[in-house]
């Protein structure tokens, strides 16, 4: 039996194909001719001043890990979302429960955060 | 011929003839199968294509024409419909031009890591019961998957270019996408605890038939929720502040030109499509159709449908304006996963409160049982 | 020419191969380049290429989670802290330093008790092991069932890492 994710890695290349046949089409048609002042950063015609690789705020590393927890516990919800019917009919309530108990610890953590007020984005 | 089936009945007897060949040439099945893919795979790549030639001009005179404009009329004669396609053609004969300070390498994958997983998602949509190109278990999840790998390549096209505009707006979107990704997940989780499954041909399949009704009907406040998601996952007005041509020129792609800008244009609207075709088959039936229309063909209806959720999307662009960047976080954070999470629990609880709980006593022994 | 050698299982072994190749290149250049940037996205490589192994080996579920968590996930959380060093502004990095002969030797220990460990497991290679509905259905089924408590303590570890990076960001009240 052929694995079906063969075809995830067939779509790939073809993909990999077009993208990478486009760009060498347009690499042959089009002309070139580079010039200091083109291949400046572009600023609205202004000279820009210092780079642009500077630090940056951790807001986006805190939001960045609150999307890390968060998705993780969408994976776990996948699973049991998947079987939850089935898991109705055998244990009943008791399905619902064990998820609401996962979900309400995190809802609690969401809801800290956001009494905290680190939700807030500034 | 039965017409109401006909590109699904054409594609099947296409793989036919052509395991028929392989095996004629004595060749094993896994070329059979790797040539049927390929030419999947193409196909899906001239329909996008035409697909976002059009949506482009599409877009041009919606906005237009809500704004008491004309947009493009003159270019092919008709409503101007070639303007995008000398645009392409435009594009393709640019010079490309690379800042000297920025990131070679970087800058010029950028625009293929954009484009590669857009196209990953057609795998499994089903355009018709048969006409899917394979239909893998994992379903709507590998969507997701591969739809968050897009967030890579914006950080990747804004932080090499080494421009300040094309780094904020990268940053940016990057936090956009990746905070509305939680609830573009959530809202389709309640779906999935419907049908127990996460193909989307189960999932039509739950809508479909007598008796069924769309999701949009059984789980409104996901398909409003997921609606609201998808518009930030793609960048659009009211969402599009990683691009908000007034304050950040063009966000992440501002030093891309020539055919590496078209890929992050033509990302972006197949990125919309995508979105559009999930919404059209997860919550609106997707190909199938009431009984009365059973001679269209089901490719039809689902571009009906998508192409409406499309024109939608469009709609809010060209009607709301821009939110400001923290109110933007408020409302992903403070109002779509508290919503998405009680959409799940109400669910869940109308699920679970339908049924009686009757083995569970016996069911607790054993579990009991299995722990010791 | 005779192609009909190419079974499934010899075109799985060659992709297996392949990614094999790709994981090995990506792992090594994360360690060796001198951007940190660079090296932050040849790990996104390198964990793509784990993703494929996943699903060449039939566990799709694990697959998923592994593109949407970690490549869409912990790499983007990777390049926000790259951005938030300063160190990304002066693009060479010293990536290796006195101790690497050390470093060397342990690596090849443990690459030996590894391998020694996979060959003596008795592990066979590509069967076809996959289960009716996918294995997210048994994955759902086993949570919910036999690992129940694991499942629910993973949502106290969960809230730990929330509480742990509000802890990092600092004190602050609406």
């Amino acid at each position: 039996m052929i694995n079906e994710y063969l075809a995830v890695l067939i779509f790939f290349v073809v993909a990999l194909g077009f993208t990478i046949g486009g760009l060498v089409t347009a690499f042959l048609v089009r002309n070139s001719k580079p010039g200091y002042e083109k291949e400046t950063t572009y600023e609205c015609g202004e000279e820009p001043v210092g780079g642009a690789w500077i630090q940056f705020n951790m807001r986006y590393y805190f939001f960045a890990i609150l999307f890390v927890i968060f998705d993780v516990e969408v994976i776990f919800l996948f699973p049991w979302a998947v079987v939850y019917k089935e898991l109705l009919s055998n244990f009943g309530i008791f399905a619902f429960l064990e998820m609401a108990l996962f979900l309400g610890i995190l809802i609690l953590g969401l809801v800290y955060a956001w009494k905290k007020g680190h939700l807030k984005w500034e | 011929m039965n017409l109401s089936y006909g590109l699904e009945r054409l594609w099947l007897w296409l793989v036919g003839l052509l395991e028929k060949l392989i095996s004629w040439l004595g060749l094993p099945y896994i070329f059979a199968y790797t040539l049927e893919k390929i030419i999947f795979a193409v196909a899906l790549l001239v329909f996008i294509s035409v697909s976002v030639l059009y949506l482009i001009w599409l877009e041009r005179k919606v906005s237009a024409h809500m704004q008491s404009r004309l947009g493009p009329m003159h270019v092919g004669g008709w409503r101007g419909w070639a303007q995008t396609i000398a645009d392409m053609v435009k594009l393709l004969f640019k010079e490309d031009i690379i800042p000297a300070k920025a990131d070679k390498w970087v800058h010029r994958i950028a625009p293929l890591v954009v484009f590669i997983p857009s196209l990953m998602g057609f795998l499994v949509i089903p355009f018709e019961k048969n006409l899917i190109a394979q239909d893998l278990n994992a379903g709507i999840l590998l969507i997701f998957a591969f739809s968050s790998i897009a967030v890579l390549a914006i950080i990747m096209g804004g932080w090499a270019s080494n421009n300040k505009y094309t780094l904020l707006g990268g940053i940016r979107s990057a936090a956009q996408m990746i905070s509305y990704e939680i609830p573009l997940v959530l809202s389709v989780v309640s779906v999935i605890m419907l049908v127990g499954s996460f193909k989307l041909n189960d999932m039509v399949a739950a809508q479909s038939g007598a008796g069924k009704v769309w999701f949009v009907f059984t789980q409104p406040l996901a398909f409003l929720l997921y609606l609201i998601a998808a518009t930030a996952e793609v960048n659009r007005t009211p969402f599009d502040i990683p691009e908000a041509e007034s304050e950040l020129v063009s966000g992440y792609n501002t030093e891309y030109s020539g055919l590496k800008y078209g890929f992050f244009m033509l990302s972006e609207f197949t990125n919309m499509l995508i979105v559009s075709l999930v919404a059209a088959t997860v919550f609106l039936g997707g190909w199938s159709a009431p009984s009365w229309l059973s001679r269209v063909p089901g490719i039809v209806i689902l571009l009906v449908k998508t192409y409406f959720i499309v024109f939608v999307l469009m709609w809010i662009r060209w009607t709301f304006p821009r939110l400001r960047v923290d109110r933007l976080m408020d409302f992903g954070w403070k109002i779509l996963i508290p919503l998405a999470f009680i959409n799940i629990f109400v669910t869940a609880l109308v699920m679970a409160v339908w049924r009686k709980p009757t083995k569970i006593l016996r069911i607790i022994k054993e579990r009991l049982l299995v722990i010791l | 020419m005779d192609f009909s050698f190419i079974s499934d299982s010899i075109v799985t072994y060659g992709v297996f191969l392949l990614f094999a190749v790709v994981a090995v290149a990506s792992a090594f250049l994360v360690v060796s380049v001198r951007s940190v940037m660079h090296s932050a996205l040849f790990l996104a490589v390198f964990l793509l290429s784990v993703a494929a192994f996943f699903f060449i080996f039939d566990a799709d579920f694990l697959g998923i989670v592994q593109i949407l968590l970690y490549v869409g996930g912990v790499i983007v959380l990777i390049l926000f802290a790259v951005m938030l060093t300063a160190r990304v502004s002066s693009s060479l990095l010293q990536q290796t330093n006195e101790q690497k002969y050390s470093a060397l030797i342990v690596c090849a220990l443990l690459f030996i008790m590894l391998s020694y460990s996979i060959l003596i497991s008795g592990l066979q290679g590509f069967e076809n092991t996959l289960l009716p509905g996918g294995t997210a259905k048994s994955v759902g089924w086993l949570l919910m069932t036999v690992y129940v408590l694991p499942f629910e303590v993973a949502s106290i570890v969960l809230l730990a890492a929330l509480i742990g990076a509000m802890a990092i960001v600092g004190k602050k009240d609406e």
